[in-house]
């Protein structure tokens, strides 16, 4: 098994099975034009978010493998608890899904802040984001 | 930061549904209304949308004759033949279908017309469309339409004599009319196809000839256009015929004895081909209409439906276990109509807001426990359009109902205030279904709510269980509900009146109280009006303090019994009518000029907070209006008006309002993320 080093933006270096790091758009258009010899550094990306990027992915992986015992109430199960961490974190992870472009993950991702958004009145979503910023800042 | 506000533009806001996004997102800030507000980000929403619908084959519908029944089968699913099968489709009465197109029925319940889609259930009574008497067939003049995204519909009904299009919108929820093309004339056979057309085969002097009419543009074309003298098209445009499409291609069915000719038009020459070997062996006459689809037409008689494929000529068949239906194609969509929902037991409806035609069914659902702890207003159907308003603006309630949209405020009623949106805004958040959904999800209400009409609601009754209690003796909880936001008033016979309570209002428009009119005439309900005015008087807690709502109700009161040519009179009118009795009446002496002013300050104020969203507060702050001796002044748009006394009533036209509401909207959202 092919093995592709990923390193994040504090540095750590992580390294995962080429078909895993696949999924991710970005990564693969990097290896296309890099190839497999140098580790991938991902700037934008922190390690804890990336650690959880590869959670996700590995999981899914393993799902939709022949001989899977995973039912999709399970999948739903991990997705929710997943994506059920606080609103930095999350927007975090919109972030690197975006820019790592993990097409599925941004989908799950957008879908928890979208609900966010639904249940919230226009001052508390304007908050929401004013804080991200501060955050970041 | 910047990545992520891009983001959430791109793939949050998108997977928001409209209410939200029209209500609530776009008073975020900004940046986000003006892009909400943007048609490029309305087009890629509803793309986003409907590109997520799945897109199933067509069913077949047959309806039995009397239109006591509905049967759907799924022909173009492959696979066993349990799915030819006809299942029964439960709608709530007999229907005359006159027209299908897409899921959609358009036909005649009693004397209603209607718009119904039988998977869903979902129903909408239409209001009446203007039919020339004798001179128009439904099923022959009339066209239903839907837009590609199947989000809205369009009804026209071609009237030969005027030569005018007939056009009802969904949207609009009202009838207009279209000219005819000019020199065209004797449209017959409408189809419509849910791509915002309709189809109608017409004649010119010496022509014949296709004409497609787009919704959108409201635009004119001659699809097809043949000399008369053609012998074949002579035949076929004279005798028995039905026309089929699909949209770029038109078929002539005709019945000649035994035979069935189909001819084919062809766009691109304007020429016409004769489809040989389609000989109809049946001894049966097919029944109209025939549908096509995907190449195969479907022809239905007494007793099975053919199937005659376009491409082979060959023909099959599936038994009509003796329905004797007529065939609409039907493809599975939700439209915005209101849909019932499937279990009842569970809901605690505390806005119901029904127009019946008659209290007999009133009597049916009151009894049941399903509705005790439900804010109701019943509004028997014969209250008169304009009493509407005047007993939403007493009632401090919000009334939808089914003419909702249509409704205007016409100068018979002069015009001070209306509590709702206006029609636009109503239907850009999705209608009467959006709001509903808008206020539970703001918590204006709580549990689930339903908008209805007669036949929803005396559809639900059957579904309730018996009880003893009379209607008009219901038990209300009023310990329970004085805990919850709403207290309520419930009137049987206007006895338990002592008992009523004016609810403070908590939030919004909602949360007034509930009347119970059993016998609504007009003296009765004036009669209420008073009694519990006077308490509101002596109350702190009214919704819009009690000086003003006194003179609100004061207001809509007169506007109502006053004579109607008297309000349609340019000047004088109610106002000095109501000078009058404020001279002979000692209890409403107390209503001085100034009072009345104020009114209509707050009344500004409630419409700006209740169009825009606001805080009440806000709007006072920001928005209104100042009233001075003989003037009224709002610096936020700019305008000021003077009156004299007999002019007052028409002080706040119905665009100051809307510039206003519009207005105070926009100021209250505050600069970008």
């Amino acid at each position: 098994m092919v093995k592709v080093t990923l390193k994040s933006a504090e540095g750590d270096v992580f390294e995962v099975d080429e078909e895993l790091a696949l999924e991710s758009l970005m990564v693969k258009n990097m290896i296309e034009d890099v190839g497999l010899d140098s580790a991938i550094s991902l700037p934008n990306v922190s390690s804890t978010i990336l650690a959880k990027v590869i959670e996700y992915i590995k999981f899914h992986m393993d799902a939709q493998k022949d001989g899977s015992k995973k039912t999709s109430e399970e999948i739903k199960a991990f997705d929710d608890d997943f994506v059920n961490v606080g609103i930095p974190t999350l927007f975090e992870m919109v972030l690197a899904s975006n820019y790592l472009n993990v097409k599925s993950l941004l989908s799950l991702t957008c879908n928890t802040v979208a609900n966010m958004i639904k249940t919230k009145p226009p001052a508390e979503v304007k908050e929401m984001f004013t804080s991200a910023k501060q955050a970041k800042a | 930061m910047d990545i992520l506000v891009h983001i959430v533009e791109e793939e949050v806001l998108k997977r928001l549904p409209a209410v939200v996004l029209h209500r609530r997102v776009r008073a975020v800030c900004k940046r986000w209304r003006d892009l909400i507000d943007s048609p490029r980000f309305a087009k890629f929403h509803s793309a986003h949308h409907s590109i997520n619908k799945p897109i199933c084959p067509p069913r077949v519908l047959g309806i039995t004759r009397n239109g006591k029944e509905l049967y759907s089968c799924n022909p173009f699913v492959a696979g066993s033949e349990a799915q030819k099968d006809w299942v029964r489709q439960d709608v709530y009465g007999p229907i005359r279908v006159v027209k299908a197109c897409g899921g959609l029925l358009f036909g005649k319940m009693g004397q209603d017309y209607v718009a119904l889609n039988p998977l869903t259930r979902a129903l909408k009574v239409l209001p009446p469309p203007p039919l020339e008497a004798a001179y128009i067939s439904p099923n022959i003049h009339c066209a239903l339409v839907l837009e590609p995204s199947m989000q809205r519909y369009w009804i026209c009904i071609a009237g030969d004599i005027a030569k005018q299009l007939h056009v009802y919108h969904s949207r609009s929820g009202v009838w207009d009319t279209v000219d005819y093309l000019p020199g065209w004339g004797n449209l017959k056979y409408g189809v419509g196809m849910a791509n915002s057309n309709a189809y109608f085969s017409a004649e010119h002097d010496c022509m014949w000839g296709i004409l497609s009419f787009n919704m959108e543009e409201m635009r004119w074309f001659v699809e097809w256009s043949s000399f008369k003298d053609n012998s074949p098209i002579q035949i076929c445009w004279s005798i028995y015929k039905w026309m089929v499409t699909t949209a770029n291609q038109f078929f002539m069915v005709a019945m000649v004895e035994d035979q069935m000719g189909l001819i084919r038009l062809d766009c691109a020459s304007n020429g016409h081909v004769q489809e040989a070997g389609c000989d109809y062996n049946e001894k049966r006459y097919p029944i109209p209409p025939i549908c096509f689809y995907e190449g195969t037409f479907m022809i239905p008689d007494e007793e099975k439906l053919y199937f005659l494929d376009y491409e082979s000529k060959t023909w099959s068949t599936i038994p009509t276990q003796n329905l004797s239906v007529v065939v609409h194609l039907l493809q599975p969509l939700s439209l915005e109509i209101p849909d019932v929902p499937e279990q009842l037991g569970a809901f605690n409806i505390y806005l119901i807001i029904v127009r019946f035609k008659s209290d007999e069914f009133l009597r049916a659902i009151v009894s049941k426990e399903l509705f005790v702890e439900s804010l109701v207003v019943f509004l028997p159907g014969t209250l008169l359009e304009e009493e509407i308003p005047l007993v939403e603006l007493k009632l401090g309630v919000w009334i939808l109902h089914p003419n909702a949209v249509k409704r205007k405020f016409s100068n018979r009623v002069p015009f001070i205030a209306d509590l709702k949106p206006r029609v636009e805004d109503l239907h850009k958040i999705g209608g009467t279904p959006g709001v509903l959904k808008y206020l539970l999800e703001e918590r204006y209400l709580n549990g689930d709510c339903i908008a209805g009409n007669f036949k929803k609601w005396s559809h639900l009754a059957q579904r309730c269980h018996t009880s003893t209690r009379s209607a008009y003796q219901v038990d209300w909880p009023h310990t329970d509900l004085s805990r919850a936001r709403y207290k309520s008033l419930v009137i049987g016979e206007i006895l338990r009146l002592r008992d009523c309570y004016q609810g403070r209002r908590s939030k919004g428009v909602f949360g007034g109280p509930v009347f119970l009119f059993s016998t609504p005439t007009l003296a009765q309900l004036e009669d209420v009006l008073q009694t519990s005015l006077g308490r509101c008087f002596d109350s702190s807690e009214t919704p819009f303090g009690s000086e003003v709502f006194f003179s609100h109700m004061e207001s809509r009161m007169e506007s109502v019994d006053s004579d109607v040519a008297a309000c349609t009179r340019p000047t004088g009118g109610w106002e000095s009518r109501r000078l009058r009795q404020l001279d002979h009446d000692p209890w409403r002496m107390r209503n001085t000029w100034d009072r009345i002013c104020r009114s209509y300050v707050t009344e500004v104020c409630t419409i700006c907070a209740a169009v825009s969203g606001c805080d009440h507060r806000f709007v006072e702050r920001h928005a209104a209006v100042k009233v001075t001796q003989g003037e009224i002044r709002c610096p936020a748009v700019n305008c000021a008006v003077s009156f004299s006394d007999e002019e007052c009533g028409r002080l706040l036209s119905e665009k100051t309002l809307e510039m206003l509401a519009k207005r105070v909207m926009d100021l209250s959202i505050p600069d970008g993320v």
